[in-house]
Order: structure tokens, then C-alpha cells, then sequence
């Protein structure tokens, strides 16, 4: 290959070759003149797009929704806005906006629910119903970003939100700052109190609304108990130590830090430890909760020799629950909802599992629901699906559907069953994904023992992170 | 400084200013609102506290570094040898270059859920394992879910193919005429790797190591699906939002990761410059 051809020779002369004054002024104007045209395009364009999201397309349009916000929605409104609306007045309302988009989260099963329910709330209202499987986070970040930025209206009318993101968010403003729970008919009557005006011990306001019970109890292999592969699981707390020495390597619990049955067992335990009523409606102190802690991390420290030796904290639910579906463990708190979409997808056998409520109650894992945007374009639209979600024809269909309790103590069904495609049989819930050992209406009941009980997020929180040094590397 | 060489950047920087307001706007200004977010929220000692030895957060940047390493070494090995088994053999080429490359078409979290169905206990992977341990006389009750491994075994599957992309464009170039002369005096086939294919092809592993590193290191599904017991660091980050819903705390330890990332990347452009520099190439040779 001679070097005059070679391709690095034309590269070098090409970079190494000077360009004349007036080459250079001329490019340097042309470059000049293409920046200039373009940031004139680019304002112009820009201000174009601005004014068309702050107003409309259609002038039809724009007046047509005027008249109705004005009626309804608009600050002024506001003020006249019943506190206590019929579900006709709603559902005129509702109707008048036409549509409604839901963004929910969790698993398929419970994406799949969400959707059925809203197909149907559509057929019903006549209201065009969208659902986002987004997230509760990506929910969050945009209307945050349209809150910052002043967006009067959004494109989201209902989140499904957990706890921190919701007391947050509300901390920041971008939530409808009304008392959601007297605005919708079905919220007034038939939830428990607490969960009404609190979310894992953060205020609520009554900005949220609960629309079930995530749940976490104890699953264990009931063949191995059949076949004295290993001890009947231990009814109470106190007894839980002394079944696990004689049952070592049989139990294992969630990483708190990467799943929820792991971080509300982890809270389950320092109440068990130190008691309910320490942590019960108080003021979260850093302090207290690393003196309230020690105990705790001796408890779990213990425990941590008679564990499941190759994983004692499996990697997330699905991975904790995967041991017990593979016969690797025979004892793990468990949540109701994974455990029943597992038997579902036929990865857990119905014939092995058994789930029941040990004493005193692991704390019920958050009372997830809905809140509406502060900037939600159909926020009638978003009430009557909120009510409808609450109506007694949803409610009772949750533990049959996607394995958690109803937010609505009534509409629990007396039996839960599901039919297995499998094998044809008809199963009951009780005592395969629905805890045995507990009567729900009572454990409803402030006044009646065993208490339902309720997380602690900040303190949970606090312990999760340090669980790690204390518990995990100890 | 002279006029005609202040007019001269003023022209580069116009030349270059588009690029620069891109790589700005669109590369710098999120990062440098995570470290504001992060500085202002969480503060900056508690930042610099978190990565104190001993800390999870330590512990879990070392574990990342151990596992992306010993990914990178792996992958650019594996995919070396099988792209020089082709230069050599000059067999099936067309069927081992296609297959090499299905990983690539893989969407990351199939690959995640693929690996974890082999490695599970009492999963193919682990069996298998286990009875090719057996024959050896040993126990032979390894699990690999929850361990480093897990995560090297499907990011190694994974980074193969890129390895071998690199490797074998680098070894066609080499003149076979060298390798047939060597050959012809009596170079043995070590002898032809050691003096000939690797001296010539080591900016392509200096390349793919530095590629397969950063993309290992960054990588947040598999090991989010696959799992292990010290949290592999993106997927701590992703914890941190998800499960604790704590953004300061997520934003301290993503600017930890990206400062780490950075002096990673630097460290492995340093190296690859000096490789490719050090490195005789065929041209030069002849030159």
C-alpha cells in the first residue's frame, strides 16, 4: 500500500491544510446567521407551543369547559362545593366531564383487576375510563414538575399511592386539598377510622382515600407438618424462638430493605419486642427509636442462627416466597396478595400452603388508595371512580380477585373461595391465602383484642437502614 | 496572545458551541442537579459519611466494583478466545458469529428472568453444578442466587457478544501473512498469540474491557431480578426511591455513583489511551 493512497495520509492533510481569511469569515457568518435563525425559530416556536398549552386549540372547546369548571371545579366554585354531594349530584358531574385516567401500581394480577374494574365503571357511567400502569413515582415526578412549573391542568385524575410518597406530595401541594372522604358517598360509612385519617401513622387529612388492606401473615408448608417434616408452626410470638431451634434452617424472611413482607415483619417485631403502644401515634425521635431498637437487633440476631443457612433475607418477596415454592423453607411471613397470585399462576401448590395470623398480629402492610391531583382535569370523574372502588360490589371482590382485604369491613365476604383450573377443585381462602386464626370483623374492632395494628412508616424506616449494620453484616 | 490566534478560538468555540450546549443542557445540568439536590438535602458530610468504610453503602460500591470486574475479565476473555478460534480455525463462522450475538437481542430483564430460573435452587443451572461438583467427591450443594456469581454468570452471557464484536473486527485486521510466516519458521500456536494476535489486538481488549466495565457497573435490572445479599449499588439506588421513598438519600448516593463512574471511566480511558499508544499496530510497524 503506497503512503500518497493511504486513507491516515488524506486525514492528516485534510486537518493540516489552512483555510483562507476569507473561507473562514464567510463560514464563521454562516454559522453566525444559521444560529441566529435558528434561536428566532426556536423563540417563536417555543412562545407558539406556550400558548397553546396555556389556552386551547379550539375556541369551542375552551368555552365549552370554562362553563363547566366554573359551575364546579374553579377556585370560586370551590367555596359552593358541597361537603357532603349526593352520588346523583356526582355522577351528573362525572358524566358532564366524560373521562376519567387512573394510574395504578403493583403486580399484573392487580394491574389486570384495576382494569376489569374500570371497563365496567365505564359500561356503568358511560365515562371513558383510561388506566396508567405507571407507578405511583412516575405519577408523583409529573405532577411535582407541573406543580413547579404552574400547570393548572394536569392529565392525571386519580394516583394509587403508598404512605411516604403520598405524605410527601401532600407536603408539597400537589394534591386537591379538599376532605376527599366526605366527598365521596361510599367513603363516609364502613372504614375503619384510622386508616380514614392516617397512612402508616403520616396524616392524611382525608386527602387519601383507603380502598384495601395489604396484608402480611405467616405461610408455612403444610405437607411437611403432615408428613412431621417439621414442628406445627408456633401460634404466638413467644413461641416462635423454640420452634425455630428445633426447626433450624426452616425459616427466612424478606430483606427489609428490598421488600415490604420483610420491612412490616421487621416493625411486627420491635412491637412484638417492645410493645404497640410505644410506637402507636408518636412522634418519631431518632433517639428513642435506636434505644427501642437494641432489644430488637438481639432478638433478630438470635433468630439469625437458626435461619435458612443459604439465604436467611431472600432478595425481595417473589424470591422469598420462590424458597417455600421450591421446599427449601417450610415457615416465612408472607404477603396474603403474593401468596394467592403464586396459587393463581400455579406456582404455588394450594395443597402446600398454609397461612395464619400468629399473636400478637403481624401489622396490617399499609392501606393503600387514591388521592386526586391538585391540577386533575375530571375531578368528578375521578370521585365516582374512587366510590365506585369503594361500592360494595368491588370491595368484596378484592380477597377473591387479587388476595387482600377490603378497606370496607362489611363487604368482606363470608367465604372466600377460588376454583382451581387445575384440578377443578373449589378452594377455600381461609387458611391458604387469607390467615386462619383471626375473625376479621373483631380484628376490625378497636375495641376488641387481638388489635389491628398499623405501621409505623418513619420508625419502620429507620430501623430498615439500620437493620443492615445491626442484623445483615453483625 | 495574538489577535489571529484569539480570532482562531473564537472560531473553534463557535464550531463547537452546538455540541457544547447539547452536552450541557442535556448531560451535565441533570447531574448537576442531582449533586445541588443532593448537597442541599442531604448534605454534604452526611454524603461523604455514607461511603465510610464498614458502611452498607461501602460495602455495596466494593461488591459492585468486584462484580463488574470480575464480569469484564471474563467477558473480554471468553469473547477473545471464541473470536480467535474463528481467525484459526476459519470454521462454521458464519453460524458462531450469530449465535454469539443473540444476547444482544435479549431485552435485559428476559435475560434477568432466564438466569434466575436456571440458578434457583433445585433450578438446571444449580443442578447441574451441583452433580459436576458430586463427581469430584464434594458435597455438592452450591446456591448461587443471592452470591456475586449469579450476577457475573448473566452479565457475562450477556457482555460476550460485545467482546467478541471488538476482538474479532480487531484480529481480521491482522495480516494472516505474518501469521503464516510465523507458522511456516515454526512458531507454535502460543508462540503466533503471544508475539503476533495479542500485541496487535490489545487496544480492541483495552476497548471492550473499558465498555463492558461501565456497562456492568451501570447495569440495574439483571441484578435487580437476579438478586444478592449486598445490594449491587444501582439497585440499592433503586431501592432507596422504591422501597423508603427517601429521594435525598437516593440523590447522595447517585452522586456518589456517578463520581465513581466518572473516575472508573477516566481511569479506563487513561488506560486504553496508553495501551493504544504503547501497543505496536501492524501500520506502525511497517512504517
Amino acid at each position: 500500500m503506497s503512503r500518497k493512497s493511504s486513507p491516515e495520509k488524506d486525514d492528516v492533510s485534510i486537518i493540516r491544510s489552512k483555510i483562507s481569511r476569507r473561507k473562514a469569515f464567510s463560514t464563521a457568518a454562516k454559522v453566525g446567521a444559521a444560529a441566529g435563525l435558528g434561536l428566532v425559530l426556536g423563540g417563536v416556536g417555543g412562545y407558539l407551543v406556550s400558548q397553546s398549552t396555556a389556552s386551547p386549540a379550539t375556541v369551542t372547546t375552551t368555552v365549552t369547559q370554562t362553563v363547566e369548571r366554573t359551575e364546579v371545579v374553579t377556585p370560586t366554585a370551590e367555596v359552593k362545593l358541597k361537603l357532603f354531594p349526593t352520588r346523583d349530584e356526582i355522577v351528573n358531574a362525572a358524566k358532564r366531564e366524560g373521562h376519567v385516567t387512573v394510574v395504578g401500581f403493583g403486580s399484573t394480577a392487580e394491574h389486570d383487576f384495576y382494569r376489569r374494574m374500570g371497563e365496567e365503571f365505564s359500561k356503568r357511567y358511560g365515562i371513558s375510563f383510561e388506566y396508567q400502569d405507571v407507578g405511583w413515582f412516575k405519577a408523583v415526578e409529573q405532577i411535582s414538575e407541573e406543580k413547579r412549573r404552574g400547570v393548572e391542568e394536569g392529565s392525571i385524575d386519580v394516583v394509587m399511592i403508598w404512605s411516604a410518597p403520598f405524605a410527601e406530595g401532600y407536603k408539597n401541594g400537589i394534591w386537591w386539598d379538599i376532605p376527599l372522604v366526605d366527598l365521596v358517598p361510599n367513603a363516609r360509612t364502613g372504614i375503619p377510622y384510622i386508616p380514614l385519617y392516617f397512612h402508616d401513622f403520616y396524616h392524611s387529612y382525608g386527602r387519601h382515600i383507603p380502598i384495601l388492606q395489604w396484608q402480611v401473615a405467616m405461610l408455612y408448608n403444610k405437607q411437611w407438618v403432615n408428613a412431621g417434616k417439621m414442628d406445627s408452626p408456633p401460634k404466638t410470638m413467644d413461641e416462635l424462638m423454640g420452634w425455630l431451634r428445633n426447626n433450624k434452617g426452616k425459616f427466612a424472611y424478606c430483606d427489609p430493605n428490598k421488600g415490604g413482607s420483610g420491612h412490616t415483619w421487621l416493625i411486627s417485631v420491635a412491637y412484638y419486642v417492645n410493645g404497640y403502644d410505644v410506637y402507636a401515634f408518636k412522634p418519631f425521635d431518632e433517639n428513642l427509636s435506636d434505644n427501642l431498637a437494641k432489644p430488637v437487633w438481639q432478638y433478630l440476631n438470635e433468630m439469625e442462627q437458626y435461619l435458612y443457612p443459604d439465604n436467611p433475607y431472600p432478595e425481595g418477596n417473589k424470591a422469598t416466597i420462590e424458597l417455600l415454592e421450591l421446599e427449601e423453607v417450610g415457615l416465612q411471613p408472607m404477603w396474603t396478595s403474593i401468596t394467592f397470585q403464586e396459587i393463581q399462576a400455579g406456582r404455588l401448590d394450594p395443597e402446600i400452603a398454609g397461612m395464619y395470623m400468629i399473636d400478637p398480629p403481624i401489622a396490617s402492610g399499609g392501606f393503600d388508595g387514591y388521592a386526586i391531583p391538585f391540577n386533575a382535569p375530571n375531578k368528578f370523574a375521578a370521585l365516582l371512580w374512587i366510590d365506585y372502588m369503594l361500592s360494595d360490589e368491588v370491595q368484596r371482590r378484592i380477597p377473591v380477585e387479587i388476595g387482600a382485604y377490603p378497606i370496607k369491613t362489611d363487604a368482606m365476604p363470608s367465604k372466600v373461595t377460588w376454583k382451581d383450573p387445575a384440578s377443578g377443585k373449589e378452594i377455600d381462602g381461609v387458611g391458604v391465602w387469607l390467615p386462619a386464626g383471626i375473625d376479621f370483623r373483631d380484628w376490625r374492632n378497636p375495641l376488641k383484642k387481638p388489635e389491628l395494628r398499623f405501621r409505623h412508616a418513619e420508625y419502620m424506616f429507620d430501623m430498615m437502614k439500620k437493620w443492615i449494620t445491626n442484623v445483615q453484616q453483625a | 496572545m495574538k489577535p489571529a490566534s484569539i480570532w482562531r478560538n473564537i472560531k473553534s468555540f463557535l464550531y463547537f458551541s452546538p455540541l457544547l450546549i447539547f452536552l450541557i443542557f442535556l448531560v451535565l445540568w441533570p447531574i448537576i442537579q442531582i449533586w445541588y439536590f443532593s448537597i442541599s438535602e442531604y448534605g454534604l458530610m452526611n454524603t461523604i459519611l455514607l461511603i465510610n468504610p464498614g458502611s452498607y453503602v461501602f460495602d455495596s460500591l466494593i461488591f459492585t466494583i468486584q462484580v463488574a470486574g470480575v464480569t469484564t475479565i471474563l467477558s473480554v476473555v471468553i469473547g477473545y478466545l471464541i473470536a480467535l478460534f474463528l481467525i484459526v480455525r476459519k470454521r462454521y463462522i458464519q453460524v458462531v458469529v450469530n449465535l454469539v450475538r443473540i444476547p444482544l437481542f435479549v431485552p435485559f430483564i428476559v435475560i434477568g428472568f432466564i438466569w434466575r430460573a436456571v440458578m434457583i435452587p433445585k433450578g438446571y443451572g444449580t443442578m447441574i453444578l451441583n452433580t459436576i461438583i458430586q463427581l469430584f467427591g464434594y458435597e455438592g450443594n452450591v446456591k448461587l442466587l443471592g452470591t456475586g456469581w449469579a450476577i457475573n454468570i448473566a452479565h457475562i452471557w450477556l457482555y460476550i457478544p460485545i467482546a467478541f464484536v471488538i476482538s474479532y473486527a480487531a484480529l481480521l485486521s491482522v495480516d494472516p501473512d505474518l501469521v503464516d510466516a510465523a507458522r511456516n519458521l515454526g512458531a507454535s500456536m502460543r508462540h503466533v498469540l503471544a508475539k503476533i494476535y495479542l500485541p496487535l489486538t490489545w487496544r480492541a481488549l483495552v476497548t471492550s474491557a473499558s465498555i463492558i466495565f461501565l456497562a456492568s457497573f451501570v447495569g440495574v435490572s439483571i441484578p435487580l431480578i437476579i438478586g444478592s445479599r449486598i445490594t449491587y449499588f444501582p439497585v440499592l439506588i433503586f431501592y432507596t426511591i422504591t422501597q423508603k421513598f427517601d429521594l435525598a438519600e437516593a440523590a447522595a448516593l447517585s452522586s456518589i455513583f456517578i463520581i465513581v463512574s466518572i473516575f472508573l471511566g477516566f481511569l479506563t480511558y487513561i488506560l486504553s489511551v496508553r495501551f493504544g499508544i504503547g501497543g505496536r499496530s501492524y501500520e506502525g510497524r511497517e512504517a
